[in-house]
């Protein structure tokens, strides 16, 4: 059994293998992964909302898919991660309380959306990803293999 | 009103008026179900927003969740939290059914814990209401079976937009030894704390 970390909502953890990070039952919350196959390090941010405004305080920038995915990425840099290696993956993003949906989209698809746009910018690549649905997920990802394994309560576990 | 803010007395004063909140919520619970039901004292925590998952018992326990709105004077929400096996005793307890036979996913299964999430809150926002004389009045209840951490995330969400900080009442109500049971959770806005402890003359700002 490898060691494992857990990553709150609204938090991110960077870890090198043969760590295995975890964050546990994300609804319309996303967990996003970031992989450096060659140097076997990986990151995973659990964040609640798509964007900070400009007046967002540093302390929250963990729970934005913007911020937290920026810090995510700078910290990983400063492990010596070549950004032009790294490799994405994310999980989440349902509407676990369709009724709820007032706009258009549902915070979940907002999410998604967000992390999408962030990682255009950032011209990462998103290699898979599991999205929407109205089910909780949770996610182990391997820091060894880059492997996200999603499981939910009345879903088969999957792979990506 | 900043939760971290709270003094100990204001906090005790929220205990208590909980106390009274869902004492009136178990005693329309026993009387829905036909049984008794024990309630504990609330607990009233101020928590990060990263460990509430953890109040609720783990963010991966698969629970059956109903999730209401509190409109009116004040604003927040209500949460409740059944282990599964504890839903499907009280849907064939309400329903006259053998549980082996009773089927979660039937729209009477659904629509009798909706109200199940009816009664106990609106009973608990009655009691509160008329305490305060404060108009609360609770959302159609919304239901899902599912992670624990996943449920809670819609609540979290709207909280985080402005605050680092939850506060939760909760309190945990079963019967006969333990056969079901059930966690009560509530949690106010920011802005509405204030209303809140203003009407018990608590206020602060």
């Amino acid at each position: 059994m490898t060691d494992i970390i857990q990553v709150k909502v609204a938090d991110y953890k960077v870890a090198a293998s043969p760590l295995t990070l975890i964050s546990y039952g994300l609804g319309s919350c996303v967990g996003v992964s970031l992989f450096d196959e060659d140097k076997k390090i990986g990151g995973l941010a659990h964040i609640m909302l798509p964007k900070g405004g400009e007046n967002t305080e540093p302390k929250f920038f963990p729970r934005y898919a913007d911020t937290a995915i920026k810090l995510m990425l700078s910290d990983m840099e400063a492990l010596g991660c070549d950004r032009g290696k790294l490799v994405a993956k994310f999980a989440g993003g349902s509407s676990m309380f369709p009724g709820l949906k007032k706009d258009d989209k549902s915070i979940g698809e907002r999410n998604v959306d967000a992390v999408v746009e962030i990682f255009n910018l950032l011209q990462i690549p998103v290699s898979a990803s599991d999205t929407g649905g109205s089910h909780g997920r949770s996610i182990r990802f391997n820091a060894e293999t880059g492997e996200m394994k999603i499981s939910s309560v009345r879903q088969e576990t999957i792979i990506i | 009103m900043v939760f971290s803010r709270l003094d100990s007395g204001q906090l005790d004063a929220l205990m208590e008026i909980s106390n009274i909140g869902v004492g009136h919520a178990a005693t329309a619970f026993s009387q829905l179900l036909g049984t008794s039901v024990h309630i504990q004292v609330p607990q009233v925590a101020v928590v990060d927003i990263s460990d509430v998952p953890d109040e609720l018992g783990g963010a991966e326990r698969s629970v059956v969740g109903l999730f209401l709105k509190i409109l009116g004077d004040a604003s927040g929400n209500i949460l409740l939290i059944f282990p599964t096996e504890s839903a499907h005793k009280m849907v064939s307890l309400l329903l006259n059914q053998d549980p082996d036979e009773c089927d979660m996913d039937s729209e009477l299964a659904v629509s009798a814990l909706k109200e199940v999430g009816n009664i106990l809150a609106s009973a608990y926002l009655s009691a509160l209401g008329s305490m305060l004389s404060l108009s609360l009045i609770p959302s159609t209840p919304n239901i899902a079976c599912d992670m624990a951490g996943a449920i809670v995330d819609q609540t979290l969400i709207e909280l985080c937009s402005k605050e680092d900080k939850a506060l939760v009442v909760e309190t945990e109500f079963f019967i006969r030894d333990n056969e079901l049971k059930g966690n009560f959770f509530l949690m106010p806005d920011p802005e509405t704390l204030n209303i809140i402890l203003e009407a018990v003359g608590m206020g602060t700002e």
